[in-house]
């Protein structure tokens, strides 16, 4: 079992098989995160890459008040949105003026057959969010964590958490029902 | 049973993961959140290498390494200037030069001494140089 005190231990004491057991541990959960804010598949594993790298040389600032999980998840999603910022020209937290009007590009649901297929429009639909959205939606299904602790990974107020996954489902859920529509005839 | 709205169909998912439980016909809005809670929890297929965490390690180790090495040659220059101020502050204390032979006679004994460290210390960066980053380079490849 992974015991998060002892391999932090054996980290700050020089153990580079210990450092290796920790990117194993979370090489899942920064990825989650890093593909679905950056997007760009080219850039993503150096991207992950670099998150590891802070986290080395940062964890001796770690002093074990938080979960380990969500100081790591706190390290990627500011590295994700420094390289947004820095990359991009979209607008980190930005949101479109009426967001129940927001409209999908790809939007094509009668194509569709299989639920991997319509899994992959739900992915499709998910990177054609907002980024505050994107955010929430994967911090909260994929990496499950609570609202409290996203507040406490990005610095967004419960409030906002909540209601961005409100509207984030909601959206999807509305793309969805002509899927399921078209299904059952 | 009053139809759900929205909210609350996504409280009831979230709260109990499905919709099978759920008293009386079963509304087309709530199917949709059945599914997309499903397809919302699936992890996506692609993901990183295998090797990933063996890469990040050994980028690691080559970044603590440059700079623990710059660490040494900070330390090494800083050393070295002091020495330097220390002799020239030394030297010009001295009221003739009558006053600092028997220091340079001194030194001069134990002369030896300073030429085997120098070398001792170029030899040791030589065999790193050629044994051990030339070891590490090829296991990289």
């Amino acid at each position: 079992m992974f015991n998060e005190k002892e391999v932090v231990t054996k980290i700050l004491d020089g153990d580079t098989r210990a450092f290796e057991l920790l990117v194993k541990q979370y090489e899942r959960l920064v990825f989650f995160v890093v593909n679905r804010l950056i997007k760009q598949d080219d850039d993503v594993q150096d991207v992950c890459q670099e998150v590891f790298i802070k986290i080395h040389k940062g964890l001796f600032r770690f002093n074990f008040q938080a979960k380990l999980s969500t100081w790591i998840a706190q390290i990627t999603y500011f590295t994700a949105i420094n390289y947004l910022k820095k990359y991009k020209k979209e607008q980190t937290g930005a949101y479109p003026d009426d967001i129940e009007n927001y409209h999908f590009t790809n939007d094509n649901p009668e194509q569709l057959l299989t639920k991997k297929e319509v899994a992959n429009y739900v992915e499709q639909l998910i990177l054609q969010l907002p980024e505050a959205y994107r955010t929430v939606i994967t911090l909260y299904h994929l990496n499950e964590f609570s609202c409290e602790e996203i507040g406490e990974i990005t610095g967004m107020p419960e409030g906002t958490i909540k209601s961005n996954l409100f509207r984030a489902r909601k959206l999807l859920k509305q793309k969805i029902e002509v899927y399921l529509k078209n299904d059952s005839l | 049973m009053k139809k759900m709205d929205d909210e609350e169909l996504q409280k009831w998912m979230e709260e109990n993961r499905t919709i099978k439980n759920m008293d009386g016909p079963v509304s087309d809005d709530a199917k949709a959140y059945d599914f997309l809670f499903n397809v919302l929890e699936t992890e996506p297929l692609q993901g990183l290498p295998y090797d990933f965490s063996a890469k990040v390690t050994r980028k690691m180790q080559a970044e603590t390494k440059r700079s623990s090495e710059l660490r040494y040659y900070i330390t090494g220059l800083v050393i070295f200037t002091v020495g330097m101020v220390a002799i020239y502050a030394l030297l010009s204390s001295l009221k003739s030069i009558t006053a600092i032979t028997p220091y340079i006679t001194a030194l001069l004994q134990y002369k030896w001494i300073f030429v085997l460290a120098i070398l001792s210390f170029l030899t040791i960066q030589y065999l790193d140089v050629v044994l051990v980053k030339a070891k590490v380079f090829k296991r990289q490849n």
